[in-house]
């Protein structure tokens, strides 16, 4: 188990880009233990650059991180290993391990290159394995199990690492209605009973009303909007922001957002 | 819940490390001339068995430095048929070598021709490497074929050698191309067994890191690798190791090929397990060609070379017509 506490992740002023061009203007978020934090917006608004900035892989061109009170920077990749985990879209595993030889690589960071694994270290993978309910497939091939087992074990294998931070790119990208649904229920119990941060990207605007705790709205690279539903699922911002007309529907305590059937969109 | 596939991938380690030793024990038995066990021990023969301990010596390093360059060039680059005769490492590696005798003759060779080769192998990896890159993306076919390009051109380099070279020298470089097991000057086989155990030795301390890295540069550096560095160190240590093995034995083709993928399926992709399997069986399989060369048309030997090429081309061209899965065909 981690035994660190529970910490926030703090962003200050970031600013970043690829080869001269600026992608992130500006930004500045803060995501407390326990709470999923869902990151919206069109393609190419910097969702993913930001994911990446705040798992510390990437440095900024400008403003800070922090992980409670310390900055990202001071750690040491193995050392912020330990602490923020990350699950990236579109993994390809190319040889058949098992689904609890790719959680156990979740221990990388406690093991190192050829380590045995300890008691601690099976224990955790168990663990990961539980909490996505792949306990019984554990020795099955990743190749022979759905797409939204495999975004499953990916999830296992980052909660291998016992993170507090966890970072998701577009988790539901690949997954039916169904997978989609379950894992992002998944996430929020998680997040809720290990008092994770968690902060994921998604394109599933009435799936992230649901499940997320909080949300924030990238516009061009710049914050659009952040906080509750109201804050940020307003009509005309949405709109304004995809360049698509898009409604808004909220009945039962549900939300809908749906793409408005307008002249102007049917149009084209 | 984990143990009982570990306890099977554990058994058939265990199984296959003990059958390589057999073999290769078998192996110094093999040669001109079936002798029983006891004769070749017995002291008027003690020449022989030292030629021959040497040879399978030499088979057995250059075998499992082989396999474990293939395993560690198929985990990097992501790429099942990733494999340095096909990458065209082992051609450049020769004609490193090639020059290093064509300079400093073999009277430097035993220390030359390992640096040298290791040289020509190094500059080829990062040729073949860049040739392949298109827009940061080097798709896996285009490697192939940038290896099996670069190759040839070492290989008319190497033949160019020949023409140009007196009748002695003709024969130290002509053995390149085939890929032979004689030992001329122990001193080398020390050196290159040397050279080759660190190197085994530092990829197997990488073993967690391959699995890691297997699974792409993404994952592998939110565990907490500097990906790119440790890809660096990596890909040397396997240009090393199949360098070191070409300035001994030459061109051995393919070994770093099939060897990974049986051991593969015998004990699973898990590097823990795959590099011992690989090695052993590597060292196994080359000494037990290179035995077979020296009994199945005596008195004529056949460089082992020649075996491993006929052996690994079918499994090469199976492996590039499978279609398996997405199991490597469109790995970034």
């Amino acid at each position: 188990m981690n035994h660190t506490p529970p910490r926030p992740l703090s962003a200050l002023n970031l600013v970043d880009g690829y080869r001269k061009v600026p992608i992130l203007h500006d930004i500045s978020l803060t995501a407390m233990p326990g709470e999923v934090l869902g990151l919206l917006g069109p393609n190419g608004a910097g969702k993913t650059t930001l994911l990446r900035l705040l798992s510390g892989v990437r440095a900024p061109w400008s403003g800070r991180i922090l992980l409670g009170e310390q900055p990202l920077s001071a750690l040491s990749p193995r050392e912020r290993a330990k602490h923020i985990a990350f699950v990236p879209q579109g993994v390809n595993i190319p040889v058949p391990f098992t689904v609890a030889n790719v959680v156990a690589m979740g221990r990388l960071p406690y093991t190192g290159g050829w380590a045995r694994l300890t008691s601690d270290d099976e224990a955790a993978v168990a663990r990961s394995l539980e909490h996505v309910g792949l306990t019984a497939k554990a020795n099955n091939s990743i190749h022979d199990i759905s797409a939204g087992e495999q975004q499953r074990a990916l999830l296992a294998l980052a909660l291998a690492q016992e993170p507090r931070v966890l970072l998701l790119d577009e988790p539901t990208a690949h997954l039916d209605l169904h997978h989609a649904w379950n894992l992002m229920r998944l996430v929020g119990e998680l997040a809720q009973k290990q008092q994770l941060v968690v902060i994921l990207s998604t394109h599933d605007l009435t799936l992230a009303a649901a499940t997320c705790t909080r949300l924030a709205l990238l516009d061009k690279g710049k914050l659009a909007a952040e906080g509750s539903r109201e804050d940020v699922l307003r009509a005309d911002l949405l709109t304004q922001v995809y360049g698509h007309p898009l409604s808004v529907t909220v009945a039962q305590g549900q939300w809908w957002i749906h793409p408005a059937i307008t002249a102007a969109a049917t149009r084209d | 819940m984990i143990a009982p596939f570990m306890k099977r991938a554990t058994h058939n380690l265990a199984a296959l490390l003990w059958i390589s030793l057999a073999l290769l024990i078998f192996a110094i038995f093999l040669g001109s001339g079936w002798r029983e066990p006891w004769t070749l021990l017995s002291s008027e023969y003690r020449s022989i068995l030292a030629l021959r301990l040497w040879r399978v010596l030499l088979g057995a390093v250059c075998g499992a430095s082989l396999a474990t360059a293939g395993v560690v060039l198929q985990a990097i680059l992501r790429n099942p048929l990733a494999e340095p005769y096909i990458l065209g490492v082992s051609a450049g590696a020769g004609v490193g070598a090639a020059t290093a005798i064509a300079f400093g003759g073999f009277a430097l060779g035993a220390l030359l021709l390992p640096l040298g080769g290791f040289a020509g192998g190094a500059i080829s990896l990062f040729a073949v490497y860049l040739l392949a890159r298109v827009d940061s993306r080097t798709a896996p076919h285009t490697l192939i074929l940038a290896g099996v390009a670069w190759g040839a051109l070492c290989s008319s380099i190497l033949m160019f050698f020949v023409s140009r070279s007196s009748a002695e020298g003709l024969h130290a470089v002509s053995w390149w191309f085939l890929g032979d097991l004689q030992v001329y000057d122990p001193r080398l086989v020390l050196i290159v067994t040397a050279i080759n155990a660190l190197g085994i030795v530092a990829v197997a301390g990488q073993a967690r890191s391959l699995d890691a890295l297997t699974l792409g540069d993404d994952i592998a550096s939110h565990l907490g690798l500097h990906a790119e560095r440790k890809k660096i160190f990596l890909l040397g240590l396997a240009t090393l190791l199949a360098s070191a093995s070409v300035s001994a034995c030459g061109l051995i083709a393919f070994v770093g090929l099939i060897v990974p993928h049986v051991a593969r399926s015998l004990v699973g992709p898990e590097h823990r397990r795959l590099i011992p399997a690989s090695l052993a069986l590597g060292a196994a399989f080359l000494a037990l060609t290179d035995g077979l060369g020296r009994i199945l048309f005596y008195p004529v030997e056949v460089p082992v070379g020649i075996f491993t090429a006929l052996i690994g081309t079918p499994f090469f061209l199976a492996l590039l017509r499978r279609k398996r899965r997405a199991m490597w065909s469109h790995a970034p």
